[in-house]
């Protein structure tokens, strides 16, 4: 195919492009599924989501439990999840660093052809990484993207109903050592390298996105809008040293225990916001610190449908506070009904979603090493 | 009435797929457009919905099968109908009794059920259900840390149940199947070719492996890809090919009159090398398949010579070597799309018009030689020709190439001249027809008419020798042929 050809022919469809920060595997998995699932109805336009992940080992349905090389304590300790998911392929890694993107597209007419939408999605990204030095092929045989022998992009796709999901993982500056777990994509005889690797230096995530964005948008005939996040939030995790507090949202308010949370009003930094929230939900008056963690996740909930266009997709900034657990609390009794201080080994019982759960880590993280 | 459920076609050169997972069992009952199976195609993977409402009364290939596009997996009876008495098809056993909790879960017309929760603002929500209930089942033991037992944050073990529960599925399955012909070799060897991956087939197929010689160590003695590529590396996988292509093309091979050397005697033996084997096996093949003939034609290169001083730099700003090669192939293009018979192969007794015009390019390396194939050449000017030839050249000889760049040739273009030979009567690569031997450039004095009368001029010539298999081109046809090329070269007027 020449690369002229690559480029779908017809004309420019609308795509939404949302720039995602941080978001766990579960929560992208569920993302995808609704937005999948709208898509499959007509009720949204073509998606392309780009985000980062937290560190995770995933393996395609036909990959082989082989390819993880390590037990699961070993991936526990070294705080990497891992999961069989629904796309093809093998086994990767992701992890930050790592440009993760999700086309969710539907392949119309004259172009519902699995290899032309893989070779395109790897012609895009031949093209992204062409405009930062790197001159990365194809390897006929195997998918994703290749400088020599070692792999600088993956590619995993699902589509149904000739709606793509799934799609690539553009190693930008990840942690190159963690693929060592893995034979990734199954192959013995192939390395793994990235664009920090390959250049001496690491363009910003930003910029990788902004470059590869383009690409997509010319290979694939999209008119891409810039989809904004729907709510802007913070999280507070207060803890002790020992203990977290969490705070359990009333039945008519979801029924389960959480950390304390709230949205960044019009017009508020997520500091002044945090500052606010932690106030308002327990009274005290302490001044937060960023924990340095910005998480994307879809909320689903009635509640909110009445107000929003779905999928509601919330951004959250994380900072902790350090509180005695002495200090005298009050909650506020529009939205919480309980509060308790926590282990965190509790508290990852007590909570319900999985991207506290990784703020409580790495809180926990941060409190174990700091003096 | 009965419905035929086909392997769909997922694209336009996509000959097969894979079921990797049946979402129904023997027995369900199955709306139209809700999916029924997962296929991999291509490292894809895929949903596909039923194509009617009905009962799953068969199924015809098991997960792990490999099937051609549009042969019938699964059969659905109109609603009301019997359905197949339990344990008559093949597929139910491996299915149901690994899938039964996921298939239920999969159910994938139920809406999300999250969206039943009420939960209030700035909730997020955790995935509970939806299309793949492997992950879902991983999600909710992970999200919401169910398992009051467990003193560990569940949220933080889910590796070891998964890792088991997923090897004890496809072992279940597999043995499922490997009971009902177990000691039969046959189907044993016809399960191992089935239930190859693509990739691995479309391996084999390539290199002309015969998958069922291979020992698979994957379940249920399937071959996996690296057993392929081991065996492809492996010294005895190229005496096995070698043994087994006597038996393949019967009287293919020369007649040798056996020669053996005693130890003590003064040579020193040294085993082919695998390439060396293939290529001392094509050349003899292809000398007893076409009937050779080789035509002559001295060409002026005057007018590419101007070309190529004049863009030489333009083309290495662009990253390109600018040869003579790219002209060489558009010229030759013009050739075959007027002559489309030298573009073509003999298959028994008819002539198969090969369309693409794919252009090889043999290169010689220290170890051997390879030709590489600069795939749809009639769509390129003479910078994407230099570019892809520049490119497939410097890979043939740092070893990069892959199976696919060497594969699917109509045409080749070999090159006796690059060491100061006239010219060379080059073997026809086959299955192809007609290959082009380009001697080399050389000025030299050539009496040209002008108007004025006759003058001796010097002027770059080269030797161009066309061999062609007289079975289906004569001489004529070929002549005619290379006259053109030779009147496009001259020209010089080129796509640039």
């Amino acid at each position: 195919m020449r690369s002229e050809e690559l480029v779908t022919q017809h004309p420019s469809r609308p795509c939404q492009v949302r720039s995602l920060h941080r978001v766990t595997y579960e929560n992208g998995v569920a993302l995808q599924e609704t937005l999948v699932a709208m898509r499959q109805r007509e009720s949204v336009p073509d998606q392309l989501l780009l985000l980062e992940h937290p560190p995770v080992i995933t393996i395609g349905r036909g990959g082989d439990i082989r390819n993880l090389l390590v037990s699961a304590e070993q991936l526990k300790q070294r705080g990497i999840r891992f999961f069989e998911t629904g796309r093809g392929g093998d086994i990767t890694f992701h992890g930050p660093g790592q440009l993760v993107g999700y086309p969710i597209i539907h392949l119309g007419e004259g172009n519902r052809d699995v290899r032309k939408y893989v070779t395109r999605l790897e012609e895009m990204l031949i093209r992204t990484v062409a405009e930062l030095g790197i001159s990365a092929t194809r390897i006929d045989g195997k998918h994703g993207i290749w400088v020599g022998n070692d792999k600088l992009a993956a590619i995993g796709v699902r589509i149904a109903r000739w709606v793509t999901s799934h799609g690539f993982a553009l190693n930008v500056d990840p942690d190159l050592d963690s693929f060592g777990l893995i034979t990734p994509c199954g192959l013995n005889d192939s390395g793994v390298t990235s664009i920090a690797r390959l250049t001496g230096s690491s363009p910003s995530m930003e910029e990788v996105r902004t470059i590869l964005i383009r690409h997509f948008s010319d290979l694939f005939a999209r008119d891409l809008q810039t989809k904004a996040e729907t709510l802007r939030l913070v999280k507070v995790v207060v803890h002790d040293g020992d203990r977290v507090l969490l705070l359990h949202r009333k039945p008519q308010r979801g029924d389960f225990w959480q950390p304390v949370t709230g949205t960044i009003e019009e017009g508020e930094s997520d500091h002044g916001a945090a500052k606010r929230e932690l106030l308002e939900e327990t009274g005290s008056g302490l001044d937060p610190v960023p924990a340095g963690l910005t998480q994307s996740f879809m909320i689903e909930s009635s509640f909110l449908a009445d107000r929003y266009e779905a999928p509601v997709v919330a951004s959250e900034v994380l900072y902790s506070a350090q509180l005695s657990r002495n200090t005298p609390l009050r909650i506020d009794p529009e939205e919480h009904d309980d509060l308790g201080w926590f282990t965190f080994r509790e508290a990852y019982e007590k909570i319900r979603w999985s991207d506290d759960r990784d703020a409580l880590e790495l809180i926990e993280r941060k409190v174990a090493t700091s003096p | 009435m009965p419905t035929d459920v086909v392997m769909p076609q997922m694209g336009e050169s996509i000959a097969e797929g894979t079921v990797i997972r049946w979402m129904k069992k023997v027995g369900d009952k199955v709306e139209r457009d809700e999916p029924m199976f997962e296929i991999s195609t291509d490292k894809v993977d895929a949903e596909i919905p039923a194509p009617a409402s009905g009962i799953l009364t068969e199924i015809l290939a098991a997960e792990g099968a490999t099937v051609a596009v549009n042969s019938v997996v699964a059969r659905l009876s109109g609603e009301g109908e019997a359905p197949v008495p339990a344990g008559a098809p093949a597929g139910a056993p491996a299915a149901a009794p690994p899938q039964s909790s996921t298939a239920s879960a999969t159910a994938p017309a139920e809406p999300p059920a999250k969206t039943a929760v009420p939960a209030a603002a700035a909730t997020p929500a955790s995935p509970q259900a939806g299309a793949n209930a492997a992950m879902a089942s991983d999600v909710s033991q992970e999200a919401s840390g169910v398992s009051p037992s467990d003193a560990t944050p569940v949220a933080k073990t889910p590796v070891p149940p998964k890792a088991a529960q997923t090897s004890t599925e496809k072992t279940t399955s597999t043995d499922a199947s490997s009971q009902e012909d177990s000691g039969n070799v046959a189907a044993l060897d016809e399960r191992r070719r089935t239930k190859s991956s693509p990739v691995v087939r479309k391996i084999a197929s390539e290199n002309d492996i015969d998958i069922t010689q291979i020992s698979g160590s994957g379940i249920s003695g399937r071959v996996t890809k690296k057993d392929i590529l081991d065996y492809m590396e492996a010294p005895q996988a190229a005496e096995q090919e070698h043994a087994q292509q006597p038996a393949v093309a019967p009287g293919s091979r020369p007649a040798v009159s056996p020669m053996s050397f005693k130890p003590g005697e003064n040579v020193r033996i040294e085993p082919m090398s695998v390439m060396r084997k293939r290529i001392a096996h094509h050349m003899i093949v292809s000398k007893q398949t076409s009937a050779h003939v080789t035509t002559l034609f001295e060409v002026d290169f005057t007018n590419i010579d101007k070309l190529r001083k004049r863009y030489k730099e333009h083309y290495a700003e662009r990253g390109a070597k600018l040869t003579y090669l790219p002209f060489i192939v558009q010229a030759l293009v013009s050739g075959l799309r007027e002559y489309p018979i030298l573009n073509s192969s003999i298959d028994g007794e008819s002539i198969v018009y090969r369309k693409d015009l794919n252009i090889g390019i043999a290169v010689a390396l220290d170890w051997g030689l390879i030709v590489p194939v600069v795939k749809n050449a009639d769509e390129k000017n003479i910078l994407g020709l230099a570019k892809t030839i520049n490119d497939l050249g410097e890979r043939a000889r740092t070893k990069k190439l892959s199976p696919d760049e060497v594969q699917g040739g109509t045409f080749t273009i070999t090159n006796p001249g690059i060491y100061g030979g006239l010219f060379g009567t080059p073997i026809i690569n086959q299955p192809q027809v007609a290959i082009l031997g380009v001697g080399g450039v050389k000025k030299r004095a050539v009496v040209i008419e002008t108007d004025n009368g006759d003058a001796i001029v010097i002027r770059s010539m080269c030797y161009l020798a066309l061999t062609f298999d007289h079975r289906i081109i004569d001489g004529a046809l070929a002549d005619q042929f290379m006259a053109k090329v030779k009147v496009a070269i001259e020209k010089g007027q080129f796509t640039l």
